[in-house]
């Protein structure tokens, strides 16, 4: 133990004196960060790690430019077959802002929801609290699949077999949705397994950043090139994207492929090659939607997005009902639990819509508060995709934090008529048992890369 | 340092996407949010609200009308109005289940009813108004029954005229909105109306209450209640005389008929026939007028029957000018003893024809005049030649002067709807008219003198002559005493306003024993109720300008009594309009209604009777029950009554007796009781009274088996010339009656033509 202790802190201590350089350029540093090895792990598989550091002393790899100070870190922490930090305790702190956040926005979630909820669920089931049980029920096994997640080394989840077999599985599941599906509110998405009903396409969204986020690991640099950069993201959404075609879930695909997209951005593909591919993209949805008599009633949610009011019983109702509950609220709201329009004129009240539910009970001061919060655990949320100590794990929780985003961002915009309706559910806020539990562990993935940032933190 | 590039290149690009949300969606997602619930807040806000709340109005109950003793005469109770709500209907199904209970309880097309919850945007379709309790009642009971939140109920209130056509021209009507459409209904609209509340409360989209408190209540505030000066006693009285007098005499254009408290100016009673059912204002109640105009041209009959309803609905009494005729002789005796140009021992000659200057311009109405007569007895007899002496020993300016002070060209200011006020040049003469003798003066003043060439009101004509009889006092007349709260306290008392005094206590005592010298010995006899000092004045005008238009003769027959003479407590004016019985003359026929209105009024306004040695000779007695009583006792109390009796039969108590008790014979009758006896059942023959005296009648009718009970002018000094004019059950063509019978005799002057 005092000898872990020591050598940790020799280690530490040295690289400290070595590295003296701007901490952005530090930053950026991650020992592992260009590493094109895929199986790369420090903390348990210490005989890779050595190999990986006899790749690197054998000059094939880029670090070998790596200035001498540098390399010579990389080489003490990767001959170290042990992680200090990981034998001197079994977790390793995780992003503590980041987990405050997370729970933060799971709790108050929870209130909006129950709120938002309380008068449809007396209408659909004669119980105020059906919705809000539930929910509380997978919120509860949500946190517990994060912090096994979060315990859970991230790294061993770059395996191409593990990949590759959720892909597939993803990509079964959205087929099954064609066959087996179950239809609500107009649409087939819904799949029902063992009595639990999910959207495959929440789980195809992950699949996604998994897929990719592997395939740029592996990249690396090369990811420049139209083989590397644009082909894995080319071939990632013509696996997934024509099944939800298929499926006329217009948020889906823009979810899935503006998080593709920025997830490209990131791995640091060209930016003209993704601007072509952009284009391409964007040009084939406006024809889908111009020519696909399945997407025709695009032209008319964009008609009564500009003027909500031409239809107000039909398309624009649920609009108008947002915006009389947003409005409702004023700068300081009704309070907490008084909403009128969550007493079924707002129709999904609680699932897309609860945003609407919260300006109007807390105002513009609680919407603007929330919002803040959102923006807080997406920019915390990047910064540990910066910090990560490995491209596999940055780019995992670049794409998370992405989807994570979009979907914030989508979500009120169109509560807030800023865009056309579509479908979008806010994290944490809007009522979905599976969805919920898989973003919880996807936020248990996020902390789970923090975790290794923090550990250098700490190790200072 | 070739890593560095692309470390800052994750670094840059990930910095950019910050940017882009931190810098630009974020700002306008805030921006679109203050836009909503801050810039554009208010205009949204109100229309949320628009949809939560659903605003009921409540309406307030309209106060009630009640008599001067608190008898209601206009109520209103509550009712329900059934709506549904489209927007609340669930689906078809339920449309169909509830157009389908609706119209099997209200009695509406089930067409209809489901032709209204198609229209999906409503909240409010009204499917029944006015709908009584009791059915409305059931309406609920199916709505609870099957949870159906497309059907509600809303309470209104229907207004209920317990009399129906009782004081139908003075109370007036509402509409289906409970606003006064006539009368005082409309007069006092805004005092019956009161509030309409509001209640706003806040509802679900399916239209239940939502589960916190959000409710803003405005009480409804009920109408306050009107008093009337009208006594419910009185206007029964003096509907009832008028409906037999318009039976009797047939007056194509009804009659009116007016009670008025002179010393007050406070209306008892006012009434016309025909007039209307207040519960259905709309109906034509003269049947033959309905009759001919359903058998005109189907586009012509609304007009016509707008017109007809105009008509029933017109209050006559304060809406109609007309010809005074004799009554108005009162005002220019009046006048003239106030100007000491005449006064008791003042005599006058009439030769049958009137002159102005030497020009022969009218003649009395007693062909060979009265010859000389004083002034009393010119009253007395009518003596239009007397008149025009008198109006012109006044002179015209001073004539003119009274008649202005008297109120007759101006609207008495009844606080009643539509009074009709006079027009100068059109009702009467304009004063530079009236007094210059260029224009004919003197004939006009002469004709004024006895109340032709003009035209008033009755209105007019009774507040006159209550000046004349309550001490020289114009009143306003007025109908509406106070206003009282919904517990029937007085909040608000009207005080009698005198309008002026025209003439001094003095002349008003001396007018009082002149009008009832014309009841008690002139041309007003028929008038006379015994042991009741009544006084009035008969008054026969001619109706000139319809005379001359359709060639034939139209006539108002008029009276106006006051009673008791020496404290008069009313004035009661009768009006018939074109009698076309054979009989058309104030003395005639409106004298006797007087008389019975008197008949009844007297004892109902617990006016003491004093009878004259004549009257009592002659008075009638109310036989007492005596049935199941001991035969002695009986006989005393029959005896102490002041009536004869027999007795029949040889048991201690009576078993029957002859006639009923209530019924009020001659003091010289004899009361039958039958103790033991079989009473006598059979028929017999009724005798023919008319025409007899009273002597004669007592006469007759002794020994036959009948009784008479005594009305009309008996009693009167000039006895010898009454004779029985009305016999009920009437005689004739064999027909018979039970012995014991109390057969009704009314005894009337019938030579009275006097005008």
């Amino acid at each position: 133990m005092g000898m872990d202790q020591k050598r940790r802190t020799s280690a530490h201590q040295e690289y400290d004196r070595l590295a003296v350089r701007p901490r952005s350029a530090r930053r950026s540093d991650r020992p592992e960060a260009d590493l094109p090895h895929p199986t790369v792990s420090y903390a348990s598989r210490a005989h890779e790690r050595a190999s990986a550091a006899a790749f690197d002393g054998a000059g094939l790899s880029p670090r070998a430019a790596q200035p001498a100070g540098e390399a010579r870190i990389d080489e003490i922490l990767r001959a170290n077959p042990q992680r200090p930090v990981k034998q001197k305790k079994k977790f390793a702190p995780v992003d503590v802002p980041f987990f405050m956040l997370v729970f933060g926005l799971l709790c108050f979630g929870l209130v909006m929801m129950y709120s938002a909820s309380y008068a449809w669920a007396i209408e659909d089931y004669g119980s105020p609290h059906y919705y809000i049980s539930r929910q509380a029920i997978f919120a509860v096994l949500g946190l517990a699949v994060m912090i096994v997640a979060a315990i859970f080394d991230y790294s061993r989840l770059k395996h191409w077999l593990l990949i590759g077999s959720y892909f597939l599985l993803c990509m079964i599941l959205l087929v099954m949705v064609i066959f087996y599906g179950r239809t609500a509110n107009g649409a087939k998405r819904w799949l029902e397994i063992l009595g639990i009903t999910f959207q495959p396409s929440e789980f195809a969204k992950f699949a996604v950043i998994y897929m990719l986020a592997w395939l740029y690991s592996i990249a690396g640099k090369r990811v420049r090139t139209f083989k590397w950069g644009m082909l894995p993201l080319l071939g990632v959404l013509a696996a997934i994207v024509p099944l939800i075609i298929v499926q006329k879930h217009i948020s889906a695909i823009l979810l899935i492929g503006a998080t593709a997209g920025i997830m490209t951005f990131l791995a640091g593909a060209k930016l003209w090659q993704i601007g072509g591919l952009l284009g391409v993209g964007g040009g084939g949805l406006v024809l889908l939607v111009a020519f696909s008599e399945k997407f025709a009633y695009i032209t008319n949610r964009i008609a009564v997005w500009q003027d909500p009011f031409i239809d107000p019983r039909g398309l624009g109702y649920q609009t108008i009902q947002s915006m009389y509950a947003i409005a409702s609220g004023g700068i300081f709201g009704l309070g907490l639990g008084q909403s009128r329009q969550k007493q079924l004129y707002l129709p999904e009240a609680h699932n897309d819509y609860v945003f609407s539910i919260v300006c109007e009970e807390l105002g513009m001061v609680g919407a603007v508060l929330l919002l803040c919060l959102f923006l807080a655990l997406i920019v915390r949320g990047y910064w540990i995709a910066i910090h990560a100590t490995d491209k596999f794990g940055s780019l995992l929780v670049s794409g998370i934090i992405t989807q994570i985003a979009l979907q914030v961002l989508m979500n009120i915009a169109v509560v807030t008529n800023t865009m056309p309706v579509t479908g979008v559910s806010l994290p944490f806020f809007s009522y979905g048992g599976t969805s919920l539990v898989l973003l919880l562990a996807e936020m248990g993935v996020v902390l789970s890369v923090s975790k290794q940032i923090r550990t250098d933190r700490v190790s200072k | 340092m070739e890593k560095k590039p692309y470390d800052r290149r994750l670094f840059l690009r990930t910095v950019f996407i910050v940017g882009v949300i931190l810098l630009i969606i974020a700002p306008i997602l805030i921006y679109n949010l203050y836009k909503l619930q801050i810039r554009d807040a208010d205009t949204l806000q109100a229309r949320a609200i628009a949809q939560q709340t659903r605003d009921m109005l409540v309406s307030p109950v309209r106060g009630a009308i009640y008599d001067r003793n608190m008898t209601p005469l206009a109520l209103s109770a509550t009712v329900e109005t059934i709506v549904i709500s489209p927007a609340e209907i669930k689906d078809e199904a339920e449309a169909e289940f509830t157009a389908r209970g609706l119209s099997e309880i209200l009695g509406i097309d089930y067409a209809t009813i489901l032709a209204r919850t198609k229209n999906k945007d409503s909240y409010y379709e009204i499917i029944a108004r006015k709908v009584e309790k009791e059915v409305s009642d059931a309406v609920r009971e199916f709505k609870t029954d099957n949870n159906l939140n497309g059907i509600k109920l809303f309470e209104d209130t229907k207004r209920y005229y317990p009399y129906s056509n009782l004081l139908s021209s003075v109370i007036g009507f509402t509409n289906y909105d409970n606003v006064g459409q006539y009368g005082l209904e409309m007069k006092y609209e805004e005092v019956l109306k009161g509030v309409v509340g509001r209640v706003i409360t806040a509802k679900d989209r399916e239209g239940n209450a939502m589960p916190f408190y959000f409710e803003q209540y405005n009480d409804a505030q009920d109408g306050m209640n009107l008093v009337l000066t009208i006594d419910y006693g009185v206007q029964e009285i003096l509907e009832k005389h008028l409906e037999v007098a318009l039976a009797e005499n047939g007056c194509d254009e009804g009659v009116v008929g007016i009670v008025m408290n002179p010393n007050t100016g406070e209306i008892l009673a006012m009434a016309q026939k025909g007039d209307y059912d207040l519960n259905n204002p709309r109906e034509i109640t003269d049947q033959d007028l309905l009759a001919e105009i359903l058998a005109q041209p189907k586009d012509e009959q609304s007009a016509l029957l707008l017109e007809a309803m105009m008509d029933q609905w017109r209050n006559k009494a304060i809406q109609e000018p007309y010809e005074p005729g004799s009554v108005f002789k009162i005002i220019t005796a009046a006048i003239a003893l106030e100007e000491n140009v005449a006064n008791a021992n003042s005599t006058y000659f009439c030769s049958g024809t009137w002159k102005i200057g030497s020009q022969t311009t009218g003649h009395c109405w007693k062909i060979y005049g009265h010859n000389t007569q004083n002034f009393a007895k010119a009253l007395q007899n009518s003596c239009n030649c007397a008149f025009v002496e008198i109006a012109l020993d006044i002179g015209a300016e001073r004539y003119y002067d009274y008649f202005k002070a008297f109120g007759l060209t101006e609207k008495t200011g009844i606080d009643m709807m539509g009074e009709v006020g006079v027009i100068e040049g059109v009702h009467y003469h304009a004063e530079s008219i009236f007094t210059n003798p260029m224009y004919g003066g003197d004939v006009s003043l002469g004709m004024y003198g006895f109340g032709q060439t003009f035209a008033i009101t009755p209105i007019q004509t009774i507040s006159a002559v209550s000046a004349v009889v309550n001490g020289g006092y114009l009143m306003q007349p007025y109908v509406v005493s106070g206003i009282a709260d919904e517990n029937g306290n007085i909040v608000e008392q009207y005080a009698p306003k005198v309008v002026r005094q025209v003439i001094s206590e003095d002349t008003s005592d001396k007018m009082r024993a002149m009008i009832e010298s014309v009841v008690s010995e002139g041309t007003g006899s028929n008038a006379y109720v015994r042991g009741y000092r009544v006084g009035g004045k008969t008054g026969t005008s001619e109706k000139r300008a319809k005379s001359i238009i359709e060639g034939k003769d139209f006539y108002i027959a008029s009276f106006l009594g006051v009673a008791p003479c020496d404290d008069p407590q009313v004035a009661v004016l009768v009006l018939l309009d074109e009698p076309t019985g054979t009989l058309h003359q104030g003395g005639q026929i409106a004298a006797p209604v007087v008389g019975r209105i008197m008949n009844d009024l007297m004892p109902y306004l617990g006016v003491k009777a004093a009878y004259s040695d004549e009257e009592l000779a002659k008075l009638s007695i109310e036989v007492p029950l005596t049935v199941g009583g001991n035969v002695s006792w009986a006989e005393s109390v029959v005896k102490s009554a002041g009536l004869n009796v027999k007795v029949v039969g040889d048991g201690e108590r009576v078993t029957a007796q002859y006639p009923v008790s209530g019924s009020k014979i001659p003091n010289t009758a004899t009361v039958i009781l039958y103790c033991g006896a079989e009473p006598d059942k059979s028929e017999i023959e009724i005798p023919d009274l008319t025409g007899k005296t009273y002597e004669q009648a007592v006469r007759l009718i002794e020994g036959t088996g009948f009784y008479m009970s005594v009305g009309g002018a008996v009693g009167n000094d000039t006895d010898e010339e009454l004779t029985v004019m009305r016999q009920y059950p009437a005689a004739g063509d064999g027909a018979t009656a039970r012995y014991g019978t109390v057969i009704t005799v009314e005894f009337y002057k019938k030579d009275n033509t006097g005008e």
